[in-house]
């Protein structure tokens, strides 16, 4: 094992925000995929709101958790497309600190065989902010699945060789998982 | 054997605390391996010699002439004594005490639990620092939550009287899993303890990354309708809330709040017969020449001059956790 990965998963505490001017906790579908998706590979839910469609609400959301110590992935439901709404990235774009092109570059070649062409109005983005992993991903419950199931999962599991993200997110500690098991 | 008038508490210290509950350890070998505890597993410097059967019986019989009632037998890890259901009938069966209680892993309580039960265990502790599996496992080194949770159950069906679900609370691991404790105590008639981290010998720098305070937690609480419940005399140190929509109630141990100690209740001995007056002290006493030679009269004249010079508090807000290098020693 190289000391990217570790032999037991590392839970981690992971946010979701859901971006929609219309959905509420009962008939959140996109936001209620995610978290039943990681919890069920053991992680913590730490945190989940529900904000409009405005830059400055998502922000403010995403910067409390940013800031907070021991939460080290966010998952942002909706937004991402191309109708005059739509302002996921613009709000989330100039507060990371790295972006991960391969993220939207390889969810868009999975949606690709799912809806084709129409994938390419999916803006979806990922990126790194004071060490918490930031996925924003489409409002859609499938692309959600998509997403989850075909990127983040594998990439937020600490056993993932040969790289995941862990060993680079805050209070991660990979030696933890030493004499356990 | 409850017939017999309740003795009078006869232990008694210089600031007026009586103490009629005594925690006693019966191996300090564990099992587990949590990261709060003994991350490393048991590893004894020396062969542990714990207290025999008979030793045992000398010595709750001294204590419950004393005036103790209720017992906890607690390890290390209890179960991995092979006579761990005669010891439980032991003290069931010594004149004076009313109350038998374990605490245990749950490793093995799945087999042995209705055996316990018949022994005479009235109350069961057991521990789920994580209702996550995969967070359980890192925290305890076993893959083991759902047995536990299984006990938890059938200590219910069983008619345990009190059934207690121990979580020690640690910011990496389980400060976002409130909720999920909540809904476990949501119909299962439980008392969940919530308990800070506290501090040894052995774990400053895992006490620095990982102690979560209960005050949040309290606030929550209290912010969603739920109230201090009243605490019955030989209850432990928790503030213990409820509220109308569950069947379990949800306990607070926050040992470095204020006045933590002022109503301590227990007196604690270790499995080789080490008298402790508090989890965190420097001094303790050795029973067992007396307890070998059945010289109850004797050990009854040393437990009362011991326990007069009991300290009115830890002094964990010094830094100083006293002679205690980890927790299995005396059994939290």
């Amino acid at each position: 094992m190289s000391h990217n990965t570790t032999e037991l998963l590392l839970p981690l505490n992971i946010a979701v925000l859901t971006v929609s001017d219309t959905r509420t906790e009962e008939n959140d579908t996109s936001g209620q995929l995610l978290v039943q998706r990681l919890k069920e590979v053991g992680h913590s839910l730490a945190d989940k709101k529900i904000v409009i469609d405005d830059i400055y609400q998502i922000r403010a959301a995403l910067s409390q958790w940013i800031a907070q110590a021991n939460l080290q992935a966010i998952l942002i439901t909706g937004g991402t497309g191309f109708t005059s709404r739509d302002s996921t990235p613009e709000a989330v774009g100039p507060l990371l600190d790295k972006t991960v092109d391969g993220f939207g570059e390889l969810f868009r070649a999975l949606s690709f065989k799912e809806i084709s062409t129409s994938t390419i109005q999916s803006r979806a983005l990922a990126g790194m902010a004071n060490k918490t992993m930031v996925f924003c991903v489409p409002g859609s419950t499938g692309a959600c699945a998509t997403a989850w199931d075909g990127i983040i999962n594998a990439q937020l599991d600490s056993r993932q060789g040969p790289c995941n993200f862990v060993p680079q997110l805050k209070d991660i500690d990979m030696s933890m998982c030493k004499s356990r098991g | 054997m409850n017939a017999i008038p309740t003795i009078p508490a006869k232990l008694i210290d210089g600031y007026q605390r009586s103490f009629n509950y005594l925690r006693l350890s019966v191996t300090e070998a564990c099992n587990f391996r949590c990261n709060y505890c003994l991350p490393e597993g048991y590893c004894p410097e020396k062969k542990e010699r714990p207290l025999n059967l008979v030793e045992i019986s000398n010595l709750v019989e001294t204590f419950a002439r004393l005036g103790t009632r209720k017992i906890r037998i607690t390890g290390g890890e209890p179960t991995l004594r092979k006579d761990i259901a005669e010891i439980i009938a032991c003290c069931k069966s010594t004149p004076g005490i009313e109350t038998v209680a374990m605490t245990s892993n749950g490793y093995r309580l799945t087999k042995i639990l209705p055996q316990l039960v018949d022994a005479g265990l009235d109350k069961l502790n057991l521990s789920a620092d994580s209702l996550q599996p995969e967070t359980f496992k890192l925290i305890t080194g076993h893959d083991k939550l759902a047995e536990v949770l299984r006990s938890v159950d059938m200590a219910l069906e069983l008619g345990v009287s009190a059934v207690k679900l121990n979580a020690v609370l640690l910011k990496k691991h389980n400060q976002f899993e409130l909720d999920q404790y909540l809904e476990f105590v949501r119909d299962r008639p439980v008392s969940l303890r919530l308990i800070e981290l506290m501090r040894t010998g052995d774990n400053t720098e895992f006490y620095q990354e990982q102690h979560l305070s209960g005050q949040g937690i309290q606030q929550q609480l209290l912010q969603n309708g739920w109230a201090l419940a009243h605490k019955p005399i030989d209850a432990g140190p928790a503030l213990e809330y409820q509220h109308p929509d569950y069947a379990g109630k949800l306990g607070l141990i926050m040992p470095y709040s204020n006045n933590f100690c002022a109503d301590c209740n227990r007196l604690r001995v270790s499995s080789e017969g080490n008298f402790h007056l508090c989890l965190f002290n420097e001094a303790n006493a050795d029973l067992r020449p007396n307890l070998q030679a059945g010289m109850t009269d004797e050990l009854e004249q040393q437990l009362l001059s011991v326990v007069a010079t009991k300290w009115s508090g830890h002094q964990l807000h010094q830094g100083n956790s006293g002679t205690t290098q980890h927790l299995a020693m005396l059994g939290g």
